[in-house]
């Protein structure tokens, strides 16, 4: 590749981000004596101080369990938990509150997806189609399934850019394929994928939809109807918000001809030892006592989020994202893994002989935070021909400057490994 | 640089990695496999016993800078030692570093593998070719390092 010497410009901060810095914080925190740049946001993102308010909120003024009780702590405590879910059906602009579910993240959204819907619709031979770009929380799960059932997994192949490769989509959307789950955004690459036409192709022929937005929701708004997508899933802690809470969003038809995924309290209408009913839609898919304070803290992260409003923050990353391209490709023997039409969140890249792993390790001691390895995305890896890459990948409060730090530090790196 | 990188990756480290010994397949030997799913390294290690009854250790490995130095210094060190002592040697490493104590004793090159102790994240880097010697006698007890 060749480098050029001219200078990127780096993007403004606009008015709307320009005081997001000082409401998380951590990031003013020293690692190994440096300021903290954190750009590992495609693993999970920091928690600003309203979602660390809204949980400490819970455990010192509503703390109760949900659905349960007649007194006011347990009203209390009802009426934030469902507020939240309110919040989040706007925010993904669902048809209706019910159709969001709660679970622990992105993944339990998929196996919840795979149990209660696809496994008792599954003949042997029927097929899920994927693409060669899911994480593993979008594979193994129908990998499982398929073993369970004798359906067959078959996978969208990808370019050497990374963009989906869909001369054979066409031919991979069969009479027999029972679902298409595809991934929005790319946590390995950062892939934007133009999910629209598929999810409209899919849709035209019957075919049901499970979208995995667990890197767009925090990066691109989305708006589930316009989609049309049936099933879409997200995971809390890559929003801002906790961990250990995360959605699925299901479309109220389809959620009603479900069965439930797991037994227990909450989630029936009556029990007998001849036989138990169960409730509707959202609480059949909630059985037990569940994240109470996380979901809270989602409701908190999604109304901060919109607060800053989520067009600017997309507008802002796209250019801070395009300036650190700019910035890493003038880096002697470093090699950006993937070139997609629209990139969005995250950077992957080799640098020479230097193992992303070593990097890691020299970044981590200039203070500067990415992931290395795999990223949960083996087989993509294997398709690109690398065994790992170094990853940094970008939220609402990654500056200019951060962009800076990165490129000084992998320098640095260079001179030792190359 | 930093004190603790300047350790971690000292020359005698960087040397083996860059040229790591005894870095080749091994007919007819014994081989474990073994991963560090933390970044997706892998190291194969292979082992017999010349007609002479000297240990032959090799290595093959897609891994990082510190997980080759290792292969490269273990491959060295433990193919001089007799026998049990060598298994003796690849656990206590171990075992070791599994402690996370402040210090270790290493003799020789080795000795520059305690550099990972100040990043308990690399650890593993150093003890994976270990492991993966030692998986060679868990599955074959009858075969000594
Ligand atoms: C694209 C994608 N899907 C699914 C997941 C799984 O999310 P979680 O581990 O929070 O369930 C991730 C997490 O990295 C992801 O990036």
């Amino acid at each position: 590749m060749s480098k050029t010497n001219s200078q990127p410009t780096p993007p403004a901060i606009p008015e709307a981000l320009a005081h997001v810095r000082g409401d998380f914080p951590i990031l003013s925190r020293t690692v190994h004596g440096k300021p903290l740049v954190y750009l590992d946001n495609a693993a999970s993102t920091q928690k600003p101080q309203a979602v660390i308010d809204a949980v400490t909120r819970y455990y010192s003024h509503e703390n109760a369990n949900i659905h349960r009780g007649v007194h006011l702590l347990s009203t209390e405590a009802t009426g934030a938990y469902e507020e939240a879910r309110g919040k989040i059906a706007k925010f993904i602009n669902a048809a209706d509150d019910s159709e969001i579910i709660y679970t622990r993240g992105a993944t339990e959204s998929v196996n919840l997806v795979a149990h209660s819907y696809l496994e008792p619709l599954l003949q042997p031979g029927d097929e899920i189609l994927i693409s060669a770009m899911e994480h593993h929380a979008n594979i193994v799960p129908w990998q499982l399934l398929c073993a369970r059932t004798g359906a067959i997994l078959k996978v969208i192949p990808v370019t050497d850019d990374c963009d989906l490769d869909l001369a054979t989509f066409d031919q991979l959307l069969t009479e027999k394929t029972k679902l298409l789950s595809i991934v929005y955004v790319s946590n390995a690459i950062g892939t934007v994928n133009d999910i629209q036409p598929l999810l409209d192709q899919a849709k035209a022929r019957g075919i049901p939809t499970l979208v995995d937005a667990a890197q767009a929701i925090q990066h691109i708004p989305l708006d589930v109807q316009k989609l049309g997508c049936d099933f879409l899933v997200a995971s809390g802690h890559k929003i801002y918000a906790p961990t250990g809470i995360g959605i699925l969003y299901g479309r109220r038809a389809l959620l009603d001809t479900m069965r439930p995924y797991q037994g227990g309290g909450d989630m029936i209408a009556h029990v007998t030892f001849e036989g138990s009913t169960f409730k509707e839609p959202p609480s059949r898919f909630e059985a037990g006592t569940p994240h109470i304070e996380g979901a809270i803290g989602l409701g908190a992260a999604i109304d901060y989020l919109s607060s800053v409003g989520l067009p600017a923050i997309h507008d802002y990353e796209s250019q801070l994202i395009a300036y650190a391209v700019a910035k890493l490709s003038q880096i002697d023997g470093l090699k950006i893994i993937g070139n997609p039409r629209v990139r969005s969140g995250a950077i992957s890249f080799t640098m020479g002989d230097a193992h992303p792993h070593d990097i890691g390790t020299v970044l981590d001691t200039e203070g500067v935070a990415i992931r290395s390895g795999h990223h949960c995305c083996e087989p993509l890896m294997k398709r690109l021909g690398v065994p790992a890459t170094a990853r940094a990948s970008f939220s609402l409060y990654n500056t200019p400057a951060d962009v800076d730090a990165l490129a000084a530090a992998l320098k640095k790196t260079a001179l030792l490994f190359l | 640089m930093n004190p603790d990188l300047k350790k971690l990756y000292q020359q005698t480290l960087l040397a083996h990695s860059k040229q790591p010994h005894n870095n080749c397949e091994l007919a007819n030997a014994a081989s474990a496999t073994l991963r560090n799913p933390l970044c997706g390294d892998e190291i194969t290690v292979y082992r017999k016993t010349d007609d002479d009854g000297r240990a032959r250790i090799t290595f093959t490995a897609q891994s990082c800078t510190i997980c080759l130095a290792a292969a490269s210094m273990m491959t060295q060190h433990l193919a001089a030692l007799p026998n049990p002592e060598a298994t003796q040697f690849a656990k206590q490493f171990v075992s070791d570093f599994q402690d996370k104590p402040a210090t270790i004793d290493l003799p020789g090159e080795l000795a520059a593998l305690s550099g990972v102790l100040a990043f308990p994240s690399r650890i593993r880097c150093a003890t994976l070719p270990f492991e993966a010697l030692l998986k060679i006698q868990a599955q074959d007890p009858s075969s000594r390092i």
